[in-house]
């Protein structure tokens, strides 16, 4: 039986002989894909309504000319599905639920691949902007949140594998802290108290 | 002669290959018990460090060991626990040390997730596998007709991981395992480059699997 670690030797060699025909390896188009779990948490009893301006479903980053030799990394769809997910498990609204609205945008995307920091892990970083406001439009909260996401380097698996798990990682976080930090972020925490009834904080 | 050359390297090497040693060392806090047709284990890796990320392969890997040694036992599988009390056991949220843990539990849904698992021990398993030394150069070409590789390469790898044992019920840490394994790989290369490789990694899952074994269930494990 061949060991991973002798595979993942075949498939270095393979990698260095192959090298010539893969230099512009660098480059790709990558769409992100995942699923997201809903979080265990209590449901607060408000209605949120999530409101996305018209790029936040189809958000691609892109490094370099990308339609020539650059990246691209499209994570619309999949922000689209954590927030829904995220915001589904952790609000059950109802009848006369106090209504807020979540209105997050992409404020900043960066990746660093082992080729650049000479290290063995692929990173990925998400900042998001999230504004809430009241159903009157007021500003609650305006909330910045950073998703961190890494993964190792592993034996066949391609750039692209590895940008969608490291990527995916990071929406994991930003939706850790949306379910965790939601109701510690001051301002919301005085709407809620000041909405809610103390049981049902 | 290129046959010769090539034979007597292979033969160099080989004398030299599967050199890997391993060291297990256990500290027992608390006495333990498990009863594979009732109880469960869930075996995470630490990935809260920027410096490391403990391998899912080897908690997979040290699962499966338990897994067989232990019959019957039911071994979560790591990442559908997370998934299972997403948002807990992430890299931003998992607890630490004991009091985190106990205050973790103050979330009743938390609670009641691993009680309806049948949760009886939680292993954290912290560290990794490194490259720590290597030398030696090798250098390929392809040209028309064919190509090949010649060099001798030469590396050091190192396992360092640490299982910390928590007992979910009694709220405790009933014990720690730490492995330390270290091997080196060789690489000639006429032509043809051929790996002779000193299993760390999979040593250490070993040393490790059979250790927590028994520490779970002593005098059994087999």
């Amino acid at each position: 039986m061949i060991s991973d670690e002798t595979m993942h030797m075949i498939f270095r060699l393979c990698s260095i002989v192959l090298f010539v025909a893969t230099v512009t390896s660098c480059s790709g188009n990558y769409q992100i894909e995942g699923t997201y779990p809903s979080p265990l948490v209590p449901a607060l009893p408000v209605q949120l309504d999530l409101e996305y301006d018209d790029t936040f479903g189809t958000y691609t980053y892109f490094d370099g000319d990308a339609q020539d030799n650059g990246v691209s990394i499209a994570i619309g769809p999949a922000q689209v599905q954590l927030f829904e997910t995220i915001i589904e498990g952790m609000f059950e609204g109802g009848e006369n639920a106090p209504v807020l609205k979540m209105k997050p945008a992409v404020n900043g995307f960066q990746y660093a691949v082992p080729r650049e920091t000479r290290s063995e892990v692929y990173e990925v970083w998400i900042k998001y902007r999230i504004d809430i406001e009241d159903s009157d439009g007021n500003a609650i909260a305006d909330w910045i949140i950073t998703g961190y996401g890494k993964t190792p380097t592993a034996l066949l698996k391609s750039q692209g594998a590895a940008i969608n798990a490291a990527t995916n990682i990071a929406l994991r976080d930003i939706g850790t802290q949306l379910a965790i930090g939601f109701k510690r972020q001051p301002s919301i925490s005085l709407w809620l108290s000041n909405n809610l009834e103390a049981s049902q904080l | 002669m290129k046959a010769t050359i090539l034979f007597s390297m292979i033969s160099f090497a080989a004398v030299l290959t599967g050199c890997t040693s391993v060291d297990v060392d256990q500290i027992r806090m608390e006495e333990t018990s498990i009863d594979p047709n009732n109880d469960a284990v869930v075996i995470l890796g630490r990935r809260h460090s920027p410096e490391y990320e403990t391998e899912s392969s080897l908690i997979n890997c040290i699962g499966n060991k338990i897994g067989s040694s232990i019959r019957g036992l039911n071994v979560l599988d790591e990442e559908e626990f997370q998934d299972a009390l997403y948002p807990w056991f992430e890299p931003r949220t998992s607890p630490l040390n004991m009091e985190n843990f106990i205050r973790m539990l103050d979330q009743p849904m938390v609670a009641e997730q691993l009680e309806s698992r049948n949760v009886k021990y939680i292993i954290w398993i912290e560290g990794s596998t490194e490259k720590i030394n290597s030398i030696g150069s090798m250098s390929c070409a392809i040209v028309a007709g064919g190509g090949g590789c010649f060099g001798f390469g030469s590396w050091e790898d190192q396992s360092k991981y640490e299982a910390s044992i928590w007992d979910f019920s009694e709220t405790k840490e009933v014990g720690r395992i730490t492995t330390d394994a270290q091997g080196t790989s060789y690489m000639p290369a006429v032509v043809i480059p051929v790996p002779l490789l000193a299993r760390v990694q999979s040593n250490a899952c070993e040393g490790m699997g059979r250790q927590l074994s028994s520490f779970l269930q002593p005098g059994e494990a087999g």
